[in-house]
């Protein structure tokens, strides 16, 4: 493989480490200050980082950024429940509208519930969706098989779409 | 219905991801990577200074003990006072030249932040006049212009004094104590260029003693010899 300069690691791979920290500490400010110091120990060990394949590179920024995150909610000492959602089928659940017909506030409200999600399922989330990684790579970084990826973030799809209704029963 | 909720998680995300300002962050990355280069860059010129200081500080402790037992087959100067006094004669003069060596260097007295805001020039500029430091206590007297008070300094290979007593004091002790040897103010444009910033020049029968507030002419015919006024003089420094 050839060797990676920091821009085109920071390039590829900032969203995660950025979105990783977000999931952990729910704070822009704070995720933005892990991620930068993400990326000043990585260039510190530039000379490991640039001989690595881009999993053990994903798996080394990703364990970084987490335990730098997790020693910050420490110090904020802040707590966060961990509840696991239910598990339900979705056969009961309304059918989902085409995503440009979602209003601007059906999205806002969809981007709530992701805030408000369980640590594991908004890790998930937004791992998926906002990084891109596919389930196996979450599991991976994160140490869970794929299987279980996949099921946090199905049941994470069931409680936004939960909370959609809700909205739309309210509106 | 799960696509259509994917495509809303995705695009979600990517309004989210449009929200953060992952180019600026790289920007202020690279503004920290360079302060912290910087930083790093200047810790390493003061440890360096810090290492030419204890180089320095060391040598001026090991030449007066050096000094102090050396006997040479040119001109030979030494101390003529008993070991005891030696010892006596070398600690107070230890100390100022360590004293001169941490004002050059300027490290104890100045605080981590205040040398964080040191442009390099003015590094460079410190680093240069740690060079005559490094001079003065290496050759210990030999280009040391202003005596210390209550040091004696000798250097064997070259023949210079420096006396660490103020002029008017040690001219009388001298006279006092060796009524045979002559110091008279002295024409300081007489003296040949080399040894005009030198504290005492002693060559053959005579001296020339510039303390740096003026210049005296001393006479030490009957004395005999350098080596014999060298002795002497550091018997009235004692």
């Amino acid at each position: 493989m050839a060797q990676r300069d920091l821009e085109s690691i920071y390039k590829d791979f900032s969203p995660m480490v950025y979105w990783a920290a977000y999931s952990v500490l729910r704070s822009e400010c704070d995720a933005k200050d892990v991620t930068q110091n993400v990326f000043i120990r990585g260039i510190k060990h530039m000379g490991k980082l640039a001989a690595m394949n881009d999993n053990q590179l994903k798996g080394w920024l990703y364990r970084v950024a987490v335990n730098l995150s997790l020693d910050i909610k420490r110090r904020q000492k802040r707590e966060y429940p961990v509840d696991e959602l239910p598990e339900r089928e979705s056969s009961d659940l309304y059918d989902m509208p085409e995503a440009a017909a979602v209003s601007a506030e059906q999205r806002r409200m969809v981007r709530e519930a992701i805030e408000r999600l369980p640590d594991v399922y908004r890790e998930a989330v937004m791992l998926h969706y906002y990084s891109g990684l596919s389930c196996a790579d979450i599991g991976e970084l994160t140490g869970n098989p794929e299987g279980t990826v996949k099921s946090r973030i199905s049941r994470a799809r069931i409680r936004l779409l939960e909370l959609l209704k809700e909205g739309e029963k309210n509106d | 219905m799960t696509d259509n909720l994917d495509k809303l998680l995705y695009g979600i995300g990517e309004e989210a991801n449009a929200v953060v300002d992952f180019g600026g962050m790289y920007e202020s990355l690279l503004d920290e990577i360079k302060k912290r280069q910087a930083a790093r860059a200047r810790r390493v010129k003061y440890m360096g200074m810090a290492a030419a200081c204890v180089i320095v500080i060391g040598a001026a402790a090991l030449v007066p003990g050096l000094m102090g037992n050396g006997s040479t087959d040119g001109v030979i100067l030494e101390y003529a006072v008993a070991e005891e006094d030696s010892a006596a004669a070398e600690a107070p003069m230890a100390a100022p030249i360590e004293a001169r060596a941490d004002e050059v260097c300027g490290l104890p007295a100045i605080d981590q932040n205040a040398i964080a805001e040191l442009t390099e020039e003015t590094v460079e500029e410190e680093a240069q006049e740690e060079a005559p430091a490094e001079e003065t206590a290496g050759d210990a007297g030999e280009a040391a212009s202003g005596a210390e008070p209550d040091a004696c300094l000798v250097n064997a290979d070259t023949g210079t004094f420096e006396i660490g007593l103020p002029p008017e004091d040690f001219r009388a002790a001298l006279e006092e104590k060796y009524p045979g040897i002559i110091v008279m103010p002295f024409e300081k444009s007489g003296i040949s260029e080399g040894s005009a910033d030198i504290s005492v020049s002693g060559c053959e029968n005579t001296a020339v003693w510039n303390t740096g507030f003026g210049v005296y002419y001393i006479e030490i015919g009957a004395v005999g010899s350098a080596e014999d006024f060298a002795a002497i003089l550091r018997d009235v420094c004692k």
